[in-house]
């Protein structure tokens, strides 16, 4: 099982918080594609500026996922 | 001493200081950085202010656990006493603090060279987004910039 959360923008243009997959999903890559290929608004809004933490720690580059995961999917940060 | 914090209250800087200096006489040096909500902040070139509010979202966890590996890291980095840096999250208005970062040390490059990096990368590696409200009701969030990226990679060795 893996539980993934969207925040900010993606969160509300995607009318999703969070949801959670229990077929397997081998990495961060395969994750987003799965979702983009759903189509619209995911195609469009799960743009390439994409960031994606696993367990809460923040990833660059495909990222290899297991089971139990926790992933976080958000726009580029903007605090300060 | 290492404090982190994500809250809705406001901060008191002077509370802040007493409680990172504390009795430590050999504290020489303390920088702190205040950053406080703009009113024209994405249509910033169009001059207008219109911002009625701001809205901190973040990422619960994650956020503490980044914030405590920043500041652990300009603790290795530099020769310091200690760090504190608190944001705020929830819904702010125009003028309010947003974020703190002090730094304490012997000398005072330290303290100022620690406090600027630790804002640098807390801009571009801390999950919080800036949502605009407008008044009029309407909302819009704000875009990262170009500039803050290039601020905190001059930090990479």
């Amino acid at each position: 099982m893996i539980k993934v959360y969207f925040f900010a923008r993606y969160r509300e243009e995607l009318k999703t918080a969070e949801e959670t997959f229990s077929e397997q999903i081998s990495d961060t890559e395969a994750l987003l594609t799965m979702l983009r290929n759903r189509g619209e608004p995911w195609s469009r809004v799960l743009d390439s500026n994409v960031l994606c933490a696993v367990n809460q720690v923040m990833t660059k580059g495909l990222t290899p996922l297991k089971d139990g995961d926790e992933v976080g999917i958000f726009p580029p940060v903007t605090g300060g | 001493m290492l404090k982190v914090s994500v809250q809705i209250e406001p901060f008191d800087v002077a509370q802040e200081q007493a409680q990172l200096t504390g009795a430590d006489a050999t504290i020489g040096a303390v920088a702190s950085f205040v950053g406080l909500v703009r009113d024209t902040n994405a249509v910033g070139q169009s001059g207008k202010t219109d911002v009625a509010t701001l809205t901190l979202e973040h990422y619960p966890g994650m956020t503490e656990q980044v914030l405590t590996d920043l500041a652990n890291e300009a603790l290795k980095r530099w020769s310091l006493n200690g760090i504190t840096i608190i944001h705020r999250i929830g819904e702010l208005k125009p003028t309010d603090p947003i974020v703190l970062v002090m730094t304490s040390s012997k000398h005072r490059g330290d303290a100022f060279d620690s406090c600027q990096y630790v804002m640098d990368r807390l801009k571009t590696d801390v999950p919080f987004w800036k949502k605009e409200v407008l008044p009029d009701g309407s909302s819009r969030w704000v875009d990262s910039r170009e500039c803050d990226a290039k601020a905190a990679e001059r930090w990479e060795q």
